[in-house]
C-alpha cells in the first residue's frame, strides 16, 4: 500500500486513543451511531451515483479509487449543497463518500478526483470513525455519566490535534488521486475562498503567511477554538496548503511519486501549457546531463504536455535521459500522448502493437493499423508503414452508404442519432478528435449516449472507452464477429464480437442506433 | 473642513450610548481580563486568518485598492487587512481586537458592484473606528466564558437585552457612513437587501423614485411597533439581528428624505 500518511498523525492519534473518555466516547459512538443511522440518512435524500446517473463523477471516482490502490467498492452519493467539500458517512469498514452538488457543478474533472481522493485517503487511513465522533461528540458525552467539561473539552482538543494531521494526510491522498498536487491546492483555496477565473491564486503569498497559536492555551483557549473552527469551511486551510506544498517538494515525493513533484508549478515557476512546451523546447536544448534532462522531461510532462510524455515514454522504454528502463512505465507515457493526440506518440504506440511489446495480448495488427492510421497525416513513418502493409481496410462505397442510411431512415423515421447530412463541420471535428478517427474516412452516423459516443464511418465503429483509446472495430472484423444485444438492467447493450460499443433505453428502440448497426451487419455479411 | 470624514458625522447616538454602556459593564470588564489572560485575540486571530484567504495587491489588488480609499475617506492611518471565506450565509463582518479586519464572503463579494463594495468598505471600517470590534470580541467572550468560568448568569441577563440592541442599532451608523461615502440614496437603501435579495427583486423596489416600493412594508412595521414596552423589551433580548424596516427609517430620517 502506498505510504503517504503524515508523520505526526500516528503519534497524535496514539495520545487520543489513551484518553479514558476517548474510549467511553468510542463505544457510545458504535452502538449509537455508527453506521446504520447515518448511511441511511444520506440513502433518504441524496442520489446515488452510479454509471448511469452521474457518469462523469462516476468514472472520476473510480479512477481515483484505482490511483489509491483502494480494491472495495465504497458507494459514492451526491447531496444537494454549497459547499465545496465532501464528506464520509458512517464509519470504517462501513461508510458512503458524499459529494455536494456545488462541486459537480464548479469543479474541474481533476479537482473533483482531488475531493473524492481526499476521502478516499481518509478511508483507506481508517479515519473515518474519529472525524465523525467528532461531529456527533456532543451527543455522546450526555450519554456517558460523571464525565466533566473539563474532560470534554479536553478530548475534543486532541481530537482536533490530531484531525488537522489527517487532513494533511488526507491531501497528500487527493494529490495522488489527481495525480498532481495543483487542484488540491486550488481546491483548498476555493474553500478559503479563491475564486478561480475572477483572483490570481497568490500561493507564494500563502507559503509565507505566518500566524502562529500562543504555545500553552488553557481549557478556555481549547473550548474557543472548538467553538469557532466548525463554523469555518476550511479550518487550518493555510496550514493544509503550505504542508501540501513542502510534501509535494520533498525527496520522499519526488522519489515515490515524481509526476506529483513536478506538478508542481510553483515549486519550478511555471504555470500552464504555453510555458510548458516553452520550458520543453529550452530544457531539450540547453540541458547538459542526462538526468537533468530526464527531469525536466518529468516536469514538463507533470504539467500535460504531450511532447514531453512521448519522449519520456521512450526514455522509459529505452533507459536513457537518466532514467531506469522501465517499459510498463514507459508505455503508460506513450498512451497518454496519444491520447492527447501526439503523432509521433500515435506511431511508437502503434509499432509496440505490430510487435506485440506494448504489454497487452501480444501482437494486435488491427491497432497497430488504426493507430498509424491517426498518425499518417501527421507522421511521416506512419505514412510509409501503411503504404509498406497494404491498405486491407473493407470500405463501403458512397452508393452502398446512402442506400443503407435510406433503408434505414425510411424504416424508423424518427431516430435520434445524427445521419450523414445532419453531420455538421462542427461535429465532425469533435466525433474525429474525441474518437480518433483517421481524416480519410467519412463519418456516416454519430450518437451520444450517456455520456459517451459512437460514430459509424465507411470504414469502422467507432466508440468511446473509458480512459484507454477509443475503441474501433473495422467492417473486416465486424463481419466475422457477432452482433448481439443484451439487458443490463432498463438498458440494452450492444456488443460486436463481446466489445460493448453502445448502449440504449430498451423502449427506445426505434429512436436508436442499434437498427443501422443491424442493417449494417447484414450488408457486410452479404 | 477636514478632509476626511469624522466619527461624529456618522455614529448613531444610540451605538455610541449603548457602546459605551457595554464596556462600562462589570461582567464585560472581566471578559476583558479573561481575554489577556488565556490570549483569546491570539486564537481568534490564528484560527480565522489560517482558515480564510488573505487579500492581498498580489491576487485582488482591485479590492485592495478601494479598501485603501475607504481608509483614506476616514482618515485611518492603519491599513487595515481583509479576508474572504466561502459562506453563503455571511456577508462581512469586523473581527479582531487589537488589530481589527475584515471578514467578507465569496458569495456577498459576487452580489456587490465597485461603488457598492466602496460604500460597504467605508460602513464598515466606519464601524472599526467607532470601536465596534472591541465590543463585539468582548461579547463573543463573555459568552463563551459564561460557561466555563465563575460569572455571575445574571450580569449575562443584565447585558443581554442592550447587547442585542446594540448589535442592531450598530447598522444605523454603518447606513450612515454608506450614505455620506456614497452621496447616493438609491444605493444606500439598496444595500440594507443585498445580502437577502438579489438585484432584480431589489430593481422592483425603486429606490431611486421619490416613493419606494418599501414604504408600505415600513407603515405595517410602525404601526405593530411600539404597541408594548414588555413586548419591545422581549423582542430585545431575543433578536440581536437588525431589523431592516427601522434601518430604513433612520437612514431616511438622517438623509432627511
Amino acid at each position: 500500500m502506498q505510504d503517504y500518511r503524515y508523520p505526526n498523525e500516528e503519534k497524535a492519534l496514539n495520545i487520543v486513543l489513551k484518553n479514558g473518555v476517548f474510549k467511553a466516547l468510542l463505544s457510545a459512538f458504535q452502538s449509537v451511531s455508527a453506521s446504520l443511522t447515518s448511511i441511511a440518512r444520506v440513502m433518504d435524500h441524496c442520489l446515488v451515483v452510479t454509471e448511469y446517473t452521474q457518469p462523469r463523477l462516476h468514472r472520476l471516482y473510480r479512477k481515483a479509487m484505482k490511483m489509491l490502490d483502494i480494491p472495495y467498492e465504497v458507494p459514492l452519493y451526491l447531496d444537494e449543497g454549497y459547499v465545496l467539500t465532501a464528506k464520509t458517512v458512517g464509519t470504517d469498514g462501513d461508510c458512503v463518500v458524499v459529494i455536494s452538488s456545488e462541486c459537480l457543478e464548479s469543479c474541474t474533472d481533476e479537482q473533483l478526483m482531488a475531493v473524492l481522493g481526499h476521502e478516499l485517503g481518509h478511508i483507506a487511513m481508517g479515519h473515518v470513525r474519529n472525524i465523525n465522533l467528532f461531529g456527533e461528540i456532543d451527543m455522546l458525552l450526555s450519554q456517558i455519566p460523571k464525565v466533566g467539561m473539563v474532560a470534554a473539552v479536553g478530548v475534543k482538543a486532541l481530537l482536533l490535534d490530531w484531525m488537522r494531521y489527517a487532513d494533511f494526510t488526507a491531501d497528500r491522498a487527493a494529490a495522488i488521486a489527481a495525480g498532481s498536487v495543483m487542484p488540491m491546492l486550488q481546491m483548498i483555496a476555493c474553500s478559503m475562498g479563491y475564486e478561480a477565473g475572477k483572483m490570481k491564486l497568490d500561493v507564494r503569498g500563502m507559503l509565507q503567511d505566518t500566524c502562529m497559536l500562543p504555545e500553552k492555551i488553557g481549557l478556555l483557549g481549547k473550548a474557543y477554538i472548538q467553538q469557532i473552527q466548525p463554523t469555518l469551511e476550511a479550518p487550518n486551510g493555510l496550514w493544509r496548503i503550505q504542508e501540501l506544498y513542502r510534501w509535494s517538494a520533498s525527496w520522499q515525493c519526488r522519489k515515490e511519486w515524481p509526476q506529483l513533484h513536478y506538478s508542481n508549478a510553483y515549486l519550478f515557476e511555471l504555470e500552464g501549457e504555453k510555458d510548458a512546451a516553452a520550458a520543453y523546447e529550452r530544457g531539450m536544448k540547453t540541458l547538459e546531463t542526462d538526468n537533468e534532462r530526464g527531469l525536466a522531461l518529468l516536469h514538463v510532462a507533470a504539467l500535460g504536455n504531450a511532447k514531453a510524455m512521448n519522449e519520456l515514454g521512450m526514455a522509459y522504454l529505452l533507459g536513457y535521459n537518466g532514467l531506469t528502463q522501465s517499459p510498463q512505465v514507459g508505455v503508460a507515457y506513450l498512451k497518454r500522448a496519444a491520447q492527447l493526440g501526439n503523432a509521433q506518440a500515435l506511431f511508437h504506440l502503434g509499432m509496440l502493437c505490430y510487435t506485440g511489446m506494448d504489454g497487452g495480448k501480444g501482437q494486435d495488427r488491427n491497432m497497430a493499423m488504426r493507430l498509424m492510421r491517426m498518425a499518417a497525416g501527421r507522421e511521416e513513418r506512419a505514412k510509409r508503414f501503411l503504404d509498406e502493409q497494404g491498405e486491407d481496410r473493407l470500405r463501403l462505397s458512397e452508393g452502398t452508404v446512402q442506400a443503407l442510411l435510406d433503408a434505414y431512415r425510411a424504416e424508423f423515421p424518427h431516430h435520434s442519432c445524427l445521419l450523414l447530412d445532419a453531420i455538421s463541420k462542427k461535429i465532425d471535428n469533435y466525433a474525429r478528435a474525441f474518437l480518433y478517427i483517421p481524416p480519410d474516412e467519412t463519418i456516416c452516423a454519430a450518437e451520444v449516449f450517456f455520456g459517451k459516443m459512437i460514430a459509424v464511418t465507411d470504414c469502422a465503429v467507432y466508440s468511446s472507452c473509458e480512459g484507454e483509446i477509443p475503441l474501433c472495430i473495422p467492417f473486416g472484423e465486424m463481419a466475422k464477429e457477432q452482433l448481439a444485444g443484451k439487458m443490463f438492467y432498463e438498458d440494452r447493450e450492444v456488443s460486436i464480437g463481446g466489445r460493448v460499443v453502445y448502449r440504449y433505453v430498451e423502449e427506445e428502440t426505434a429512436r436508436s442506433m442499434m437498427p443501422l448497426l443491424v442493417l449494417l451487419k447484414k450488408q457486410l455479411t452479404a | 473642513m477636514s478632509d476626511f470624514m469624522r466619527l461624529t458625522d456618522y455614529q448613531h447616538e444610540k451605538d455610541r450610548g449603548l457602546a459605551a454602556k457595554i464596556l462600562d459593564n462589570a461582567a464585560v470588564k472581566k471578559a476583558l481580563e479573561i481575554a489577556a489572560e488565556y490570549k483569546l485575540e491570539d486564537i481568534y486571530t490564528y484560527v480565522y486568518k489560517s482558515s480564510c484567504l488573505r487579500l492581498t495587491q498580489e491576487n485582488a489588488p482591485g479590492i485592495i485598492a478601494l479598501l485603501r480609499r475607504a481608509e483614506k475617506m476616514l482618515g485611518m492611518t492603519q491599513p487595515v487587512e481583509i479576508y474572504m471565506q466561502h459562506n453563503y450565509d455571511e456577508d462581512i463582518r469586523i473581527c479582531g481586537f487589537h488589530s481589527p479586519f475584515l471578514l467578507i464572503s465569496a458569495h456577498y463579494l459576487k452580489a456587490l458592484d465597485e461603488k457598492m463594495l466602496l460604500g460597504i468598505l467605508v460602513s464598515r471600517l466606519a464601524g472599526i473606528c467607532a470601536g465596534h470590534h472591541r465590543v463585539l470580541f468582548l461579547l463573543e467572550i463573555l459568552e463563551l466564558a459564561i460557561g466555563y468560568m465563575s460569572i455571575p448568569i445574571l450580569a449575562d441577563l443584565a447585558i443581554g437585552g442592550i447587547s442585542n440592541d446594540w448589535k442592531r442599532c450598530r447598522y444605523y451608523t454603518y447606513d450612515r457612513a454608506f450614505y455620506l461615502a456614497t452621496g447616493s440614496r438609491e444605493m444606500t437603501l439598496r444595500q440594507l437587501f443585498v445580502p437577502v435579495l438579489d438585484n432584480e427583486q431589489i430593481d422592483r423596489f425603486c429606490f431611486e423614485c421619490e416613493q419606494d416600493g418599501y414604504e408600505e412594508q415600513v407603515h405595517m412595521f410602525e404601526k405593530k411597533e411600539g404597541l408594548d414596552d414588555a413586548l419591545e423589551a422581549a423582542n430585545s433580548i431575543l433578536s440581536n439581528q437588525a431589523w431592516t424596516p427601522q434601518r430604513y427609517r433612520e437612514i431616511r430620517a438622517f438623509a432627511g428624505w
